[in-house]
């Protein structure tokens, strides 16, 4: 057995091979350290080989230990070696055990989706720690969970997550399909699966959703929808998914009511401001002035008194700034993040207004939009509302005020046309309409 | 790419040319229309122009005012866009002002350029400058912190709530010169050192005829047709004090019978504090000075109503109220033309004073 697996691994150094003979038998091991625990290889084959040997015992342990497998296939042992197992050869017959080394030990902390009052622990980067998570939260019989693997290099461990008494069934076989279909290289994170299964090269708005939440994922599947977990990213992909889905945080559900409400009616009114701010401040500038008050209009008139260019080019300017401001503050180090702000906000702030390159209600336009950008609990959701917004901003340069209305006319006919997994993307209230279409079946 | 490529050329040809900068706008504040004495050009075209600055300080606005004599008003406006050097912009302007001599001649036609305008708004404010629009344009008042704000204040209920400033909208305007059997009312607006002052009003007849109304009367109906609050009711007494009631809440209601002479009823419901008396006042005859005060309102309404009714102007709309209450044919309108010289009124006033307005 060694010899085949070094030549399959092409006498590859990380790989350990052993030949022990204890004076009674002889146990050939073969495994990657870097991949197991060693901690477990000792107490489980070591310490029986060696100075507690006893031929009878360890056969019986290697027969009916739960981690112990006998594989007679030398098909698989390379892929078992590459998942972390230990394969092991007595008396002729070939074993692999599991000693699968776990970098996770506890739950993370949420980063992405952080919460005031809620559960403060996030998804984890494996896999079996993520469904411990969830089966923790979701203690059912009926919770399923199929595995698959994806990816022909990276060999991603996948599993799509369901309550089987909930689940709806045609976004279910939609899903299995779609994974049948695809043919990635590699899978290394939860969106790039995502992307994969949910051809978002031609939509606007992510018809998935991601989380690295828990309870999200159990609230989620508890209404029925499908979550997929994949080994190696702390985020769970769900779906199906209506529009109202991304604009939930799951501390609406833990706090009273009516401010709950509240301040989901005001992140709605950010997503809103944050879409059409810019382009609603170029109509205005440049085609509807009358649609200030008369004063707002005098200060606009004498603020941009010494802005040498047309209200596009000055929006484009600052818009540029904040993305740019955003992007680096995402990628840069910890450390040096904050001097990314700083310089910003300067420029942004007062510099940039003093030199007469904007006007001042610009600054505060630009402000309010990158601020209820943020206000949007879901990432990629605001990245798809970060997008738009150019969109409005491109229409309000040719069109003004009619093509501002117009446009958000053609995104609701849009939203209305989209579908996450055959479920209307637009629908208010998902669970009524489908008791409704049951009944009249 | 293709399709992106092809929408943005079909969006650059597509576009239209409205567009224009903010700051290449001229914004006019107050327009003011005169007649003149040149046959050729009769009208004379006044536009206030807004110089606005960044930064607002109180009595730091600045204006500029053109002028210009013109065959008519439309073509004065062009005329005035070769004076100045940015696009004039009627967006924000909401104020117009007739010069008394135009409302003596003016036809309704010439209003037609106002609400024909696209960027004229129809909330623009109406009223008549005294002794001319210009003089009122001229006006900079002290207090003014962005141009032509005093004036827009001075309207509706945004600043002050005068009971003597009667609030005429374009809209209205051009509603009650067209309407059968109600007439429009206009405010006077009068240059007095650096302010106005805005406590006239004229009623102009569909005959042409102009009736002016003084301060007084100018309260009397705008309490009684507009059921506008925050005015007075005085009553002097024998003894030479005056009794002042400061008006919270008013409500009319009008009743015509029709007959061969038609009898308008106005109920006037009033309640309020008293503001000024004599002390112990009240306790003396509290239903009686309630029933003084009423029997004094409805005379003067009355004796406003018959004015207008002399004149033949109808500010209140008492024609239209009938024609609604008939079939309102043009047949009805002719016999309600023909009875309302006749017309009689009874206005009774129903006062409640609900306290002198301090705790003993």
């Amino acid at each position: 057995m060694i010899e085949q697996m070094r030549a399959e691994f092409g006498d590859s150094k990380d790989m350990v091979t052993e030949v022990l003979d204890n004076g009674f038998s002889r146990l050939e091991l073969c495994f990657f350290p870097g991949m197991c625990d060693i901690v477990q290889v000792k107490d489980a084959i070591l310490v029986p080989f060696s100075y507690r040997f006893d031929p009878d015992e360890f056969r019986r342990m290697l027969k009916t230990g739960l981690s112990f497998i006998e594989s007679d296939e030398p098909k698989k042992w390379p892929e078992m070696l590459l998942k972390g197992c230990v394969l092991l050869q007595y008396e002729e017959k070939v074993y692999s055990f599991a000693a699968i080394r776990k970098m996770q030990k506890e739950p993370g902390n949420t980063e992405v989706e952080a919460s005031l009052q809620g559960p403060q622990s996030s998804f984890t980067e494996d896999l079996d720690m993520n469904m411990y998570l969830l089966r923790l939260r979701y203690n059912v019989p009926s919770l399923t969970a199929e595995q698959l693997q994806k990816g022909e290099l990276s060999g991603t461990r996948i599993m799509v997550v369901y309550d089987r008494l909930k689940v709806d069934g045609g976004s279910l076989d939609e899903l299995h399909k779609r994974l049948d279909k695809i043919r990635p290289k590699l899978i290394q994170a939860a969106g790039q699966l995502a992307m994969f299964i949910g051809n978002t090269r031609f939509s606007m708005f992510p018809i998935t959703l991601q989380t690295e939440r828990p309870d999200r994922v159990a609230q989620l599947i508890q209404r029925g929808k499908i979550a997929i977990l994949v080994d190696g990213s702390r985020f769970a992909v769900t779906l199906p998914v209506r529009f109202f889905d991304f604009m939930h945080a799951m501390d609406d559900d833990y706090e009273p009511y009516w401010m709950g409400r509240i301040i989901i009616f005001f992140r709605y009114l950010g997503m809103i401001l944050s879409m059409t701010l810019p382009a609603l401040y170029i109509a205005a500038c440049s085609y509807n002035p009358e649609f200030f008050r008369v004063q707002l209009a005098f200060s606009i008139d004498g603020s941009r008194a010494a802005v040498p260019y047309p209200s596009f080019v000055e929006v484009f300017i600052m818009l540029f700034m904040i993305e740019a401001l955003i992007e680096s503050s995402i990628r840069l180090p910890r450390f040096v993040g904050s001097t990314a702000a700083t310089v910003g906000g300067l420029i942004l702030g007062q510099a940039a207004q003093q030199a007469g390159l904007v006007s001042s209600i610009m600054i505060i336009v630009t402000s309010v939009v990158a601020i209820s950008n943020f206000v949007i609990p879901n990432s990629s959701f605001s990245y798809s509302i970060r997008a738009l917004k150019y969109v409005f901003v491109l229409v309000a340069t040719f069109y003004g005020m009619v093509g501002i209305i117009v446009a958000i006319f053609l995104i609701v006919v849009y939203l209305c046309h989209l579908r996450s997994f055959g479920q209307p993307y637009l629908a208010i209230n998902l669970k009524r309409d489908q008791r409704q279409s049951q009944q009249s079946r | 790419m293709k399709r992106i490529v092809l929408a943005l050329i079909a969006c650059v040809l597509a576009s239209g040319c409205g567009m224009k900068d903010i700051d290449k706008r001229f914004y006019v504040v107050t327009t003011g229309i005169d007649m003149t004495d040149n046959p050729e050009k009769p009208y004379r075209i006044s536009l206030r122009l807004a110089i606005t600055a960044a930064r607002v300080e109180s009595g730091s606005s600045r204006t500029e005012i053109q002028t210009v004599d013109a065959p008519s008003i439309a073509e004065g406006v062009r005329l005035l866009k070769s004076h100045v050097d940015k696009e004039l912009e009627f967006g924000h302007c909401r104020m117009f002002i007739l010069g008394k001599s135009l409302l003596e001649k003016a036809t309704p036609e010439t209003m037609s350029w106002f609400s024909r305008r696209r960027d004229i708004q129809m909330i623009s404010y109406f009223g008549v400058g005294e002794p001319d629009a210009l003089a009122v344009l001229k006006v900079e008042p002290k207090s003014e912190r962005y141009p032509g704000n005093a004036l827009f204040l001075s309207f509706g209920n945004e600043g002050t709530e005068s009971p003597y400033t009667i609030t005429t909208f374009l809209f209205d305007l051009v509603r009650k010169i067209k309407e059968r059997g109600i007439d429009p009312i206009l405010p006077i607006i009068r240059a007095h050192n650096r302010t106005y002052v805005i406590d006239k009003s004229v009623v102009a007849n569909k005959q042409g005829q102009r009736l002016f109304l003084s301060a007084e009367e100018t309260q009397l109906f705008k309490m009684t047709s507009a059921d506008s609050s925050k005015s007075e009711l005085v009553l002097p007494m024998e003894d030479g004090t005056r009794v002042v009631m400061y008006v919270s809440q008013i409500r009319t209601k009008v009743r015509i019978s029709a007959g061969d002479a038609p009898t308008v009823r106005l109920k006037i419901k009033v309640s309020g504090v008293l503001e000024e008396s004599a002390p112990e006042l009240l306790e003396k005859d509290w239903h009686g000075l309630e029933q003084r005060m009423g029997q004094r309102f409805s005379k003067q309404v009355e004796e406003l109503l018959v004015k207008l009714r002399d004149a033949d102007a109808d500010p209140y709309g008492f024609g239209l109220r009938y024609l609604a209450q008939h079939f309102g044919k043009d047949k009805e309108f002719k016999a309600w033309e023909a009875s309302y010289p006749e017309a009689k009124f009874q206005v009774s006033t129903d006062v409640r004073i609900t306290g002198p307005g301090v705790i003993r």
